[in-house]
């Protein structure tokens, strides 16, 4: 008797027992996967307010290209074709008048080929087409070219590399920022310009001997700029997949390093 | 009649009354409800899952009414190949990967194939072997755990309690696990202690209005796929 009341005591534990296990799973189940749906989602949000943030920035990057653009024309281009009206005007009359000279017209010539450079420098800001044509390396020796101040030295021979027109461009102008941006800010003696391949990434190291900046100053600077010269270097950096890396100099030169994945 | 036998009818009475009253309303709920395209076979096939094991159910009650007997074998028998057949068909409509729908058509495929030759083939119908149908019980509850286990792994884009796969699993869980220990000590309890039996069989009755329940919430849920 004793025994069959043990086995009832045992089937009622038992089931009792099972209650409790199959409860506890379904609330474990339900709990974790609702703990990992909350951090999902938290997570989904932050990927969608720095997409919509870089979209802000490709958007303000764009405004400022074009802003920028008409302004040079406005304010370049504008001018000098007023004034070659004008000179026109002055030149029928001489010409009327029988007064019109060679000299003037050489002069005038002069003045065509100065419109020229303009239009050509307009053009170049909207597609560098030098770039395009023979490469990043020789692209921006061409452009520190014609800085006299400070002596900027680019190696690296990299013909051989082929870049995509958005990574070359991306890059391209991420390079033309920094360096005006150390010439205004650091006002270095010397530059050097170095441009390495390793094994999938174009390595570029510019080393100065100015101040330089950190990557906390750098974030810094971005944040509260009202330029749009660093977010766009910000942006351009997002697109590329690249790296920016800036070493402030303690000892010896500042370094900025910039590591591009070449696909 | 005893006074025992009498308070155990009536508390039998009113669970078996409960657990109708459940499947009921899982089929008026079935009927009045909009039905989707979508799912449309698998409703059906949940549908007849229930139902299976809710005429089963009704046929019991009636012959223990009449015969003063709980035991009717070959009804079990029919109760245990119309749950491995639902559970093939059903687990194959539901949205799980597809090794897990050939593992549970094949240990469903041959569960039925065995238990056939056995039951209706060599030893008759009127031999029930509580066994068999333990190992479809223990089959089932793995095939639970293992989409709990795989749930826990696989973070979808809604919440599990939305997904009505889920409220199933869930429903048999609760309908095949809180009874488990009742079940496998059926025999051996209905012939010692009958009116505790009696008793403790209505944990089964209560599981399955629980049961009930959850595949009315799992059919709700489909609606709105």
């Amino acid at each position: 008797m004793a025994d069959e009341n043990g086995i009832i005591l045992i089937v009622i534990s038992g089931t009792l027992l099972m209650m409790l296990f199959i409860g506890a799973i379904i609330l474990f189940v339900v709990t974790y996967n609702r703990k990992i749906q909350q951090k999902n989602s938290e997570h989904t949000l932050e990927i969608k307010n720095k997409e919509l943030e870089m979209l802000k920035k490709v958007i303000e990057t764009q405004e400022s290209e074009r802003d920028k653009i008409a302004s040079n024309l406005h304010d370049e281009v504008g001018p000098l074709l007023s004034k070659l009206r004008l000179d026109m005007s002055s030149f029928k009359r001489a010409f009327d008048k029988g007064t019109l000279t060679a000299e003037k017209l050489n002069n005038e010539r002069e003045f065509i080929d100065e419109i020229i450079d303009n239009v050509r420098s307009v053009s170049h800001d909207l597609s560098p087409q030098f770039l395009l044509k023979f490469g990043i390396v020789k692209a921006i020796r061409n452009y520190v070219s014609n800085f006299e101040k400070p002596q900027i030295a680019v190696q690296g021979n990299l013909e051989q590399l082929k870049l995509s027109r958005t990574i070359s461009v991306n890059t391209y102008r991420v390079l033309l920022e920094l360096i005006n941006n150390t010439i205004k800010h650091d006002s270095p003696e010397k530059m050097n310009i170095l441009f390495e391949e390793k094994a999938c990434l174009l390595k570029v190291v510019m080393e100065h001997d100015g101040d330089g900046i950190s990557n906390e100053e750098f974030e810094s600077f971005a944040k509260n700029s009202k330029g749009l010269g660093l977010t766009s270097i910000q942006t351009r950096i997002i697109i590329l997949n690249a790296i920016l890396d800036f070493q402030k100099r303690k000892e010896g030169m500042s370094s900025i390093n910039l590591s591009i994945p070449k696909v | 009649m005893s006074e025992e036998i009498k308070n155990l009818v009536f508390f039998q009475n009113t669970i078996v009354f409960l657990s109708i009253g459940s499947g009921v309303f899982v089929f008026l709920f079935f009927l009045f409800q909009k039905q989707s395209e979508k799912f449309l076979k698998l409703k059906w096939f949940v549908l007849f899952f229930v139902f299976s094991g809710f005429f089963i159910d009704l046929l019991l009650y009636f012959y223990s009414a009449q015969n003063k007997s709980e035991y009717f074998e070959p009804l079990y028998n029919i109760y245990s190949v119309s749950v491995a057949f639902s559970c093939l068909l059903i687990f194959r409509q539901l949205p799980l990967y597809s090794n897990f729908k050939s593992l549970t058509t094949v240990v469903f495929g041959v569960f039925i194939l065995i238990f056939c030759a056995i039951s209706f083939y060599t030893r008759g119908i009127y031999f029930e072997n509580v066994y068999y149908s333990t190992f479809l019980k223990f089959a089932i509850l793995f095939f639970v755990l293992y989409y709990f286990f795989w749930k826990f792994n696989s973070v979808g884009t809604i919440p599990i309690t939305k997904e009505f796969t889920f409220w199933f699993f869930t429903a048999l869980f609760i309908y095949f696990g809180i009874p488990l220990v009742v079940t496998i000590m059926q025999d051996y309890l209905g012939s010692v202690k009958p009116i505790a039996f009696g008793y403790l069989w209505q944990i089964m009755n209560f599981s399955t209005v629980l049961f009930h329940l959850l595949i009315a919430k799992m059919l709700w849920l489909m609606k709105t796929e």
